[in-house]
Formats: C-alpha cells, structure tokens, sequence
C-alpha cells in the first residue's frame, strides 16, 4: 500500500519536474542569471573592454547625487510618460476593450486585429507615418496642411524642438498602447456570464455604468491587473520612440529622454556598463515597486 | 409594404452594379500607332538631334560615298599628339593620342551632298573609360544638342579562361575558397577597333549622321577622356538596314539547316559596360547549375538596362545556312512593358525588323524565337567562326522621351518665370493675375498635356494594348494635372506643387517616367540556333525535377563549407563592409597576398560594429578591423585594448598616403591606433543651370554665401548646409568647418577643459547661428537629394554619398550640376575652407598575438597599388554605383569620374580635418547641438547658452580625465596632448 502511493507521488513529482523544468531552466539562464549579472556589474566600474573592477555602491551614489541629467531629465521624462501613456493608455484599453465587446462578433474581431496591429508594428510605423507626419520641412504632412491652412507662416519643428518632441512621444505612445493588455482586458470582459448581468438588472441595476463598475471590473480583475503589469513594463521600457522621432540619442536636449535611452546613453556612448547596470537595477526597482502598487490595488482580496 | 421592400432591394443591387462594375471596369485607351515626338522650339537652344535630321530630308538618300581622313591631314590643338605608326601597338598608320581636353580638326572637302555618319579606328588606353564621350563640331559650332556628348562605343572583354567545348566557347569562372564562382572583372579592349560615333545616351540607336553640302567643312572632334588614341577617321554614308525580302533574297542559295546549336548567354565574348554583371539563378534549368555552389549562369536583368548596353557572344555554326534565333529570357522590371533589343550578326543589323525587336513582359523564364507573328525569322550564319551582338535599345519609346523631356524643359522654364513674378512667395490666400502678364498660359498647358496624350495612345500603341498599363498611369495623372492647371492658369502659383514641385507633380512624373521607360532591362540564359524551335527544351524544369533539386539542396544545407588553414599563419579579419566588397577582398588577398606573404587571412562579415566590443567581453577577439568607424580605434586604445601602430617599421610609409587631417581622430596620447581606410568629404553641390538662370556665381565664402541667400529667397529657393539635415543631433562633422575656419578649437591645449568659451568659438557659433536665425536656411531637411532634384534648394554642401546619389539616380538633371570646394571663411591668407572629412578606419587589438603579420596585412592593404585595384575592381565587378572613396590619396586620384570633380574633392581633401578625441569628447559634441538647438529653435542668448554649455562639458570632461587617470580631484596629474593639424606632424613618424 504504501510503497504504490511514494511510487505515484514520486512518480507525478517526476512529472511536475518533466513540465516546470524547461521554464525554470530557461528563466534561470536567460531571466535570474542577466539579472543577478546586472546587479554584479552594477557594483562595478566596467569600460566594457577591460575587466570590471570592484567599486562598492559608487555607482548608486553617483546616480542620486552627481547625474544631473537623470535626475532633470530623465527621471521626470520617465515618469511623466508613464504616467499619461501608461494610466492613459491603460484606461483607454479598457474603455476600447468594453466597447468592442458590446459589437458583434465579426466586427469585433476586425476592430480588434485594427487596434492590435499598431503595438506589432511600431518600429516601421515610426520610420515611415510619423517621422514622415510630423516631418520638420514643409513637405512634413501635419507641417503642409497647417501651412495650407494658414495656421502657422513656416514649418515647426516638431521633431527636433524639445517644447513638442514629448508630446509627439505621447501621442505616438498612446496609440501603440493597445498590446496584449488590451487582449486580455477583452478576453476578461467576454468571460463574464450574461446571467451575472441578467440578475443584477432584476436587484435592480439601472444603466451601464453601474454595470460596469459593479460587475465587469470585479468580475475581470485578474485580467485588469495583467493589463496593469503589461502596461507598466511596456512603458518604462520604451525608449525607442524618442530617439527613432527625433533621430538621435541623446535625444535634443533630453527632452525625450527616457531611462532606457540613458542606459544606452551610458553602456554603448560612453562604454560606463557599470553605470548603466546600476541605472537599470533601478529600472527595475522601480517597475517592481509600481507593479506591487497595482497589484495591491487589483489583486483578489482572498 | 413587401412589394416596396423588394424594389428598395432590386435598387440597391442596381446601384452596387453599377458601382462595382465603374470600379472594374478597365480604363479604355485609344492606341495610336505612329508618333514623331514633341519637339520644343527654342530660338536660343541649338535644336535636336531629331530636329536636325528632319531639316535636310533632301539630301538625305544618296549612293554610298566615303571621304578618308588621316592623322597626316589634322590639326593638332592643345595637348594633341602625334604618334608615328611604329609606336601605335599595332596601327598600320601614325595616329593621334588625345587626352582630356585636347581636339583634333580637319577641313573636309566634300564633294556629294549627303548625310554622312563619321567611323574611326580608336583605341582606348585611358584608365577612367566608362563611357568615353567626345564633342563634334562643324565650323565651329555644335550641329545639334547631342553632338556635344558623343561616344564610339567603347568594349569590355572579361578577364577569364576559355575552352572550346562542343565547338562552342565556355567560360572558366574563377572559383572562390569555398568553390563558388566570383564575377569576372573586365578589361577595356585596348586593340584597334573601327567604332562608329554614337550620341553617348543611346537614344538614337543608328549612328549620328552630319549633313554636310558641297564644299569645304571643318570638323572638330575633342576628347572628353583621357587615353583616347585615334588612327583612321572616315565620313561615309550608311546604306539602309535592308527589308526582310530583300535579305531574304540576298541568300539565295542558303535553306535551313536543322543543326541545334545552344549558347550559353553567360559567356559573354565581350560587352560595354562591366556593369552587366552574371548571377546564379537557382531554377534547375538554367546551366551550369551545381548544387552545392553556386556558379554562374544567367545575366542579371537589373544590369542589362540601360540603352546602349550590349553583350556580344561568338558563335560556332558548322552548316552555313538559315537558322532561327530564340532566346531564353527573363524581362520583370515593368509590368506589361516590352523591352527592346537590336540583334547583330556579324557586326551588322540582318533586316529592319532586328533593329528593336520587341520581348514581351515575362515574370518567368520563357523562350522567344525571333519572329513575324507566327513565322519565325530566317536569319542567316556562314560557316565558322560568327558573332552575335545583342544592344538594349530605346527603340519606339524615343519620342515618347523626347516629348517628356522637352515638357518638362518648358515646366521648368514657365516655373521659374512665375517665380520670377511671385518672388516665391507661399500665401494661399494671395490671388494672381499671371494671365495678364502671360496670355498665353492656358494655351501653354494645354497644349502640353494634348502632346501628353498623345504620347500616352502612343505608349499603348507600342505595347500593343488597349487597354491601361499600369507603368503609364503618372504620364495620364501628369496631362490631367496640367489640364486641371489649364482650367484656372491665375491660381497656378498655388499648385506649384502639382505643377513644377515636389514628388506629385508632372515635371516629376515625367522625370520618373522618363528614368523607367529607358531602362529596357531583359535576363538571358540561353540563346538557340535551330531549324525547328521545338527542338529546344521547356524554359522551365518539371515539377519533379524543380522537387527533386528543392529536397537535395535542404540536405546539402546542413554540409558546412569549411576552408582549411594553418592557424599560425592565419590571421582574422572581422570588416564591417557588404558581402560583395568582401568577396572581393577575400579574392584580392588570396590571388595577391597570400602567395607574397605566406600569411593566411580569413575575412568575416561583422554586420554590427558593437560585436567587436562584445569580442573583448568574451575573449573572442579578431587580429584586425577594417571598416569600422572614426571613433572606434580611439574607444578601444584609451582603454588598452588597442595596438600603437607607429611601433611598426613601414608605418611612414602608409601614413604618408592619407590626408594629414583625417589622422586626428586616430591619436592617443603618444600614439596613433587605426588608419583611415575610406574618405567622404564635404563639397559644395549646385545646379548649373539654375545659377545661370540666376546669374549667380557659386560662393566660396561664407561672407557670399549670405550675400546670395537674399537672391535665392526671392525665388523661393534656399541654400542647404548639413546643419540642416533632418538629424537633430548636430555631430563633430557639421560643425568642425565652422570652428575650424574660425580659428576656433573644441578643447584646451591640454584636453582638461572645453574651449567653447573662446572669442573664435563664439564667432564660430554665431555664424552657425545666425545662419539659421538671420538668413533664414531651412532648419530640417529630410532629403536634400531630391530638393536639389526639384531646384527648392538649387546648391548646397554634402558628401560623398550626395555625389554618387545624383551620379546614378537623378537623371532628369545630368549635366545640370557641378561641384566646387565647401565654403570657407576670409583669413589674411586667403580662403580657409576647413571642413571635416570622416573616415572609416582599419585597427589592430592588444589581444593579438600575431600583431606583426597583421601589420603586413594592414600596409599591404593601404597601399596604393592595392586600393587603386580594389576601387577600379569594385566598380568592374558590380557596376560604377559601387565608388570606393579610398583614404589613400593617390588612390583616389585615379577614380574614374569626371576629372574636375575629383580635382575639386583632392582640393577639399587638402583642407580636410577631423575633430581630435579626448576622453568625455562626447559631450562637447552633444553640448555644441544642444547649444545650437537652443539657440535657434528657441531663441536663447548664444552667450549664455555657451555658458551653459561649457559647464556642462567641463564636468563631464573632469570625470572621464579622472577615469582614465589624468586628473585626480580636479587636478591634472597627467599631461594630455590634444592633435590639431599644426601638431598632427610629430605622430606621423615611426616611434624610435
């Protein structure tokens, strides 16, 4: 008797190890061993060429005390964009991911591939739309219709000028928002049974908006906090958009500069890997503590 | 109600219908089958070639006659020289050698009034033969336009082993280290050869014919070219091309002969261009094919295009007789377009028909036997030894061109005038009475989009099709553009850019078209000499075969090529370049180096230059770099990863070959740690005929430059500098010329400070300034290349890849544009025209252990000898597009193109200059831009903008002096020496 249960459990212990051990080996080779590399060199000072040497925290202490850069710019770029792309957008791909699932089902799944389509293809819609859009000559398309207008008497350099280049991030942000958030977000809405709805207008629910609030978003919570996460990571990961607008890292005068582009800044401009180590452990310090807020807001309670 | 529902549906149907069907229905054309051209008349302009011809059609058809011109008769002018035979490499009479410049005149009496083309016995010795162009005048002045750019074609003969196999000719194609082909380089055919004078564009595809009465005549013909040498010139009357009868019948004893005879289209004999280039095509029925290498066995369509390119192949035919020719092709580029050839056996045109003989589109290999209809021509070979010579035509689409190009000569023409009145001006909401002042200007563009449609039923007529073809729809939006302007001719200053401006307008389209339609490109694999075309094979393989081939070459894949060498003989090479360009590297050092040396060297593709970083990360190092960028060397020697190259005996000697300036970036410390491998420079590019137009000369100071923006502002026009470049991130390289005319420096004597703050450098920034802020230059421009195309901004300053853009790829402005040395500054000594001239450099790492070989390797490349072989090889291989602007200066003096423009780039090297490195350097760079930016964007005092500047760089400057151990809290502990043009000389000699 015993010995048939210690052969099932070892067996099926075998088993769970046949199945997590790829993902645990890959995650530790490829996620926890870079990670703890990262935190490594970020102890160190290392030209990339010659082998690190040991510094101790200097490179922490730098970054809040001597980088003006990061802390003008960069911190309040990273967090300004953040915040507007990531709760915009995040709100935004609810609002959509709510209002798609109201449509039928044909219709939906076009609309949804539309939306779904600009955060696959971001890299060429950023060389070919919006550089060619916001383009800083009179043939720039937004330049030339403003000029047939006679809204403006010559071309704005919408690219190169720091008082729009932000703005453009945003909007280019934005409308790249709708990832894979947005499909959960959708899936989650779709999951919820009708009957939920059917009998919370007999206790005598009134109008949409109550549904929303009372059923939908309890009801999809893990999706919304997978959104969150998404949303989170993918923002404080951006950092293509400002230097592919504007062509060029650093971006002018830092006003796209984002901590990714600082990390490029430091690692490959200037060869200090050490630096950028440091900069993105905070990088990631950071996104942690921010997905923690999330979490606490929208994980189940029990 | 269901009755009302049901019509309501029937309705709508209705309405779909008709919808769709508009949507689908094709666009109708009318085609018309004969088209002489638009021809513009011009009272100040010499006419055209067609012009001219169509003036003497009385004595055009004369008996044939030929007058006989000798080296003994001409005068000799400039630097002509008279050789005697016995020095003519094989002349049977003394002849002339013409360099660039020189001419050559003889006074022709004639005696019977005719039309006479003019042959000569030339051979061409010169290096830069391209495409040798000669001038022809008669008593002084140019007949027509094209006799300015005349040509007696010029050969090319591949350099490769031959054999005779099958009594036909095969090719032996050199193979590379891993056993597949490597193209031919080609070699000018430098014997005696009788050519006869073509305009130099082809468009006419018989040769030029001079009209000349009874009487004496002086004709002048002067070299454009270096190296030309010309024995016997003759004036002859050509008879015509017979008709297919009479050739027909000037065989009368000839039958067909049921022999097959296969040719395989890559063994050319000889060709006009080394341009025309061979490929592997993978389809199991083109031949030779290997499946493990790649041989070479089709001409590529892409390189086979222009007119007056032309392949000829000999021919072994063992019956003398007819035959039919059918020819295995390819013709893609255009959909639903013929592309024309004219065929040649013997050197002579058989019958009419064969002088633009028409093949269709095809999207896949397909054979076409020549013929009328479904009756395939006779065409007649004797026995023995023949040629066969194919020659890419413009052939019926030459007045389709002529009329485009003389319309977009009157937009031109008809822009500036309105720009004359409208000084440019851009304010929609301004109205304009141009008719007052032009009356006829509805008329005008009427006119000129009837002449339009007329060429486009033509263009149909041509391609036998009634219906559309997509590849002519811009010449339709062009003529309904004009028509739509001719409707309302006051509000054209609006619509320029439908008009003269801009890629949607119809002088572009018709610039476009006019670069689409002369491209008759065509691939050939095979050509066939039979009695009965169905003897030939299927162009296509089976389905199994094609199956059979796909399976074993995705079992091949996994076989690795492997290439066997000693180790400690071999060093690695890591060149960030194109695969092409190493290749020939590679075949370069294994035919010239290797066997010399004794040392192996294996050449890798590195497509990202940061590997080389990553190397050092990993201990993978190479022993050498070539082709990584200015920076790099410097990076890796001040963190030692870097070899001094002035330790090596022969160092002298390379560096002696490079333009002092571009050294800078290469110094570290005592040190100098990559050299210069290719150069770019900075030039100033113009329109010649917008400056005449203008009346403007080409500034060469910045004090002109100024002055003459006013002018080009009246006309809407601009002046572009690199500073204006859509990049907002202003480099080292546009604003080197501005400190550095001004006397000003980046950095302090000694590299721990910034000199931004200096009277020079603020000088030099106001002018960098106010360029922008005062004279109104275009901030950011994404494209000066096709600005300089449509005249917005008619001059400017750019570099290497500017010049071979507008050399190959702007053909409705060729020989509209020039280029004279890059803007300088008024100093007591004269013009000081510093500008940056960045290179891309060759390096070796401290890893290395076999640093002296990898020396040898790296001064044996830089050598003259070496580059001037790789520049010419590249462009014999690939086609003239692929320019190697070698650093080694000697070198590029021998690059074949236009000998003014490189007098002007070896002029503006000699000023060349490169911003120095110092440690933190970076950030002087990226404050300069964000101080510029700053400045003219959003106003800011320049003086406290560089101050902000400079203490910015100053710290950052303070902390890599720090990591590097210069300075330690602030205080240089260690000397720093920064190299300027006046110091570069003491880094130039060996270390003792």
């Amino acid at each position: 008797m015993t010995g048939k249960t210690s052969t099932r459990q070892s067996s099926s212990k075998l088993a769970t190890w046949v199945f997590v051990g790829p993902y645990y080996t890959l995650f530790t080779a490829f996620i926890v061993l870079s990670v703890l590399a990262a935190v490594f060199l970020s102890l160190t000072n290392f030209n990339s060429i010659e082998f690190p040497s040991y510094v101790g925290l200097k490179n922490y202490v730098d970054l809040l005390t001597a980088d003006s850069v990061f802390m003008q710019y960069v911190l309040p770029n990273t967090v300004y964009f953040a915040l507007i792309v990531g709760v915009g957008g995040y709100i935004l791909s609810f609002f959509l991911a709510w209002s798609l699932a109201q449509l039928p089902h044909k219709l939906r799944t076009v609309l949804a591939i539309i939306f779904y389509s600009p955060s696959m293809t971001m890299g060429v819609a950023m060389a070919v739309v919006w550089t060619a859009l916001f383009s800083g000559d009179q043939a720039g398309y937004l330049n030339n219709f403003l000029l047939s207008l006679g809204l403006i008497d010559e071309a704005v350099q919408f690219l190169v000028s720091p008082d729009y280049l932000m703005t453009i991030m945003i909007l280019v942000g934005l409308w790249g928002s709708m990832g894979v958030g947005f499909l959960a977000m959708m899936a989650g809405i779709m999951n919820i049974d009708k009957e939920v709805y059917e009998a919370a207008y007999i206790d005598g629910m009134k109008n949409k908006f109550q549904e929303i609030f009372f059923i939908t978003i309890p009801m999809m919570k893990p999706q919304m906090l997978f959104g969150a996460v998404m949303t989170i990571v993918s923002t404080f990961q951006a950092g293509a958009i400002g230097v592919q607008l504007s062509g060029s890292n650093p971006t002018p005068q830092y006003a796209g500069q984002l901590m990714v582009n600082h990390i490029e800044d430091y690692g490959f401009i200037r060869f200090e890997m050490g630096y950028a180590a440091a900069v993105s452990v905070v990088l990631l310090l950071l996104i942690l503590l921010i997905s923690r807020i999330a979490k606490r807001f929208l994980a189940d309670k029990e | 109600m269901k009755q009302t529902k049901v019509i309501i549906i029937i309705v709508l149907m209705i309405i779909t219908i008709v919808i769709l069907g508009g949507l689908f229905q094709r666009d109708a054309v009318d085609p018309m089958m004969t088209y002489d051209g638009y021809q513009r008349v011009s009272l100040t302009e010499e006419m055209t070639y067609t012009q001219y011809l169509n003036q003497g059609s009385d004595a055009w058809s004369v008996q044939t006659n030929e007058r006989l011109l000798t080296a003994h008769e001409a005068t000799l002018m400039n630097e002509t020289s008279y050789v005697m035979a016995s020095e003519s490499d094989g002349y049977h009479d003394d002849i002339l050698s013409l360099d660039k410049g020189d001419a050559i005149q003889f006074d022709v009496v004639i005696e019977v009034e005719a039309a006479y083309v003019i042959e000569a016995d030339v051979s061409y010795v010169g290096n830069e033969l391209f495409s040798p162009k000669f001038g022809v005048t008669l008593g002084g002045t140019y007949p027509f336009y094209e006799s300015r750019q005349t040509t007696f074609p010029i050969t090319w003969v591949p350099d490769v082993q031959t054999e005779i196999k099958d009594n036909q000719v095969v090719q032996l194609f050199n193979p590379d280290r891993y056993g597949n082909d490597v193209q031919p380089r080609s070699e000018v055919a430098r014997d005696w050869t009788t050519q006869v004078l073509f305009d130099s564009v082809y468009y006419h595809k018989d040769p030029l014919r001079y009209l000349l009465g009874v009487g004496t005549h002086t004709l002048m013909i002067e070299s454009r070219n270096d190296g030309v040498r010309i024995g016997h010139i003759r004036l002859k009357t050509l008879p015509e091309t017979p008709g297919y009868e009479t050739y027909l019948e000037s065989h009368p004893e000839a039958t067909l002969q049921q022999d097959v005879i296969t040719l395989e289209a890559e063994y050319m004999k000889d060709k006009s261009d080394p341009s025309i280039k061979l490929y592997n095509d993978q389809d199991a029925a083109s031949t030779p094919q290997a499946l493990k290498t790649k041989t070479l066995n089709a001409i590529d369509a892409y390189t086979w295009d222009e007119a007056g390119r032309r392949v000829t192949w000999d021919v072994h035919v063992e019956h003398a007789g007819f035959y039919h020719l059918s020819f295995k092709y390819i013709q893609y580029r255009l959909v639903n377009i013929a592309s024309f050839r004219s065929i040649a056996v013997n050197g002579e045109v058989p019958f009419k028909a064969l002088e633009a003989y028409a093949f269709p589109y095809s999207g896949s290999w397909r054979v076409e036997t020549l013929s009328h209809g479904d009756d395939p021509y006779l065409i007649y070979f004797k026995e023995g030894h023949n040629t066969l010579t194919m020659t890419s035509v413009i052939g019926p689409y030459r007045p389709m061109l002529e009329t485009f190009e003389s319309v977009m000569k009157d937009i031109s023409d008809l822009s500036i005038e309105i720009r004359k009145l409208t000084g440019g001006n851009t304010d929609l909401n301004r109205d304009w009475n141009l008719t007052t002042f032009m009356p006829d200007l509805q008329k005008r563009l009427e006119g000129w989009a009837d002449e339009l449609e007329r060429a486009y039923r033509y263009g149909h007529g041509v391609n036998q099709s009634d219906v559309a073809a997509a590849e002519l729809v811009p010449l339709k939006f062009a003529f309904t553009q004009l028509r739509d302007l001719a409707q309302d001719p006051d509000d054209l200053p609006n619509q320029m850019s439908l008009f003269s401006e801009g890629s949607r307008s119809a002088s572009q389209y018709l610039g476009n078209l006019i670069l689409s339609l002369s491209r008759q490109s065509m691939g050939l694999e095979k050509i066939h000499l039979t009695g009965d075309p169905d003897d030939i094979p299927d162009a296509k393989a089976s389905l199994w075969t094609r199956i059979v081939r796909a399976v074993r070459m995705f079992f091949f894949s996994f076989e690795r090529q492997t290439y066997e060498t000693d180790d400690a003989v071999t060093i690695d090479v890591w060149v960030n370049r194109p695969r092409a360009n190493i290749d020939l590297m590679q075949k370069m050092i294994d035919e010239m180096f290797t066997p010399e040396t004794g040392i192996h060297v294996n050449l890798s593709l590195m497509p990202n230059p940061t590997k080389l970083i990553l190397s050092n990360a990993a201990n993978i190092e190479p022993d050498v770099a070539m082709g990584v960028s200015g920076q790099t060397p410097y990076e890796f020697a001040i963190r030692n990863a870097a070899v001094d190259l002035r330790q090596f005996e022969g160092y002298e000697a390379v560096v002696s070959q490079f333009a002092k300036g571009a050294m800078i970036p290469y110094v570290y410390q005592d040190g100098v740690y990559g050299f210069p491998e290719t150069q770019d420079f900075y030039v100033t590019f113009y329109r010649t005929d917008l400056m005449s137009y203008l009346n403007a000369e080409v500034p060469s100071t910045w004090t002109e430059v100024t002055d003459m923006l006013s002018l080009l502002r009246r006309f809407g026009m601009n002046y572009y500098v690199p500073l204006s470049s859509a990049n907002s991130y202003k480099s080292f390289t546009v604003t080197t010329p501005y400190f550095l005319q001004n006397g000003a420096s980046f950095y302090a004597e000694d590299g721990m400070s910034t000199a931004l703050d200096s009277d020079a450098s603020i000088m030099a920034m106001t002018l960098m300034t106010s360029l922008f802020t005062i004279h109104d230059m275009p901030i950011s421009t994404p494209n000066f290349y096709n600005h300089f195309r449509y005249g917005s901004l008619p001059i400017g300053i750019s570099n290497a890849g500017t010049y071979v853009q507008l050399l190959i790829a702007a053909p409705e402005i060729k020989g509209n544009w020039e280029i004279a040395p890059h803007p300088g500054t008024m100093r007591e000594d004269g013009i000081n025209r510093y500008a940056s001239a960045p290179t891309t450099a060759t390096m070796m790492f401290e890893s290395s252990e076999k640093k002296e070989m990898a020396f040898e390797f790296l001064s044996w490349w830089h050598e003259t000898e070496t580059q001037t072989l790789f520049a010419s090889d590249v462009q014999r291989m690939f086609g003239k597009e692929y320019m190697w602007f070698s650093s080694n200066l000697e070198a590029l003096d021998t690059l074949p193109i236009d000998p003014d423009h490189r007098e002007v780039i070896l002029e503006q090297l000699r000023w060349a200059v490169e911003a120095p490195n110092v440690p933190g350097g970076y950030f002087v760079e990226r404050e300069i831009s964000n101080a510029w930016n700053r400045i003219v964007l959003e106003d800011d005092n320049i003086r406290s903008s560089i101050d902000l500047a400079v203490r910015n760089a100053n710290r950052e400057l303070v902390r890599k002096m720090t990591e590097f151990g210069f300075m330690e809290n602030g205080i240089p502990i260690k000397d720093y020496v920064v190299p300027t043009l006046e110091n570069i000389d003491r880094w130039l000699k060996e270390r003792t």
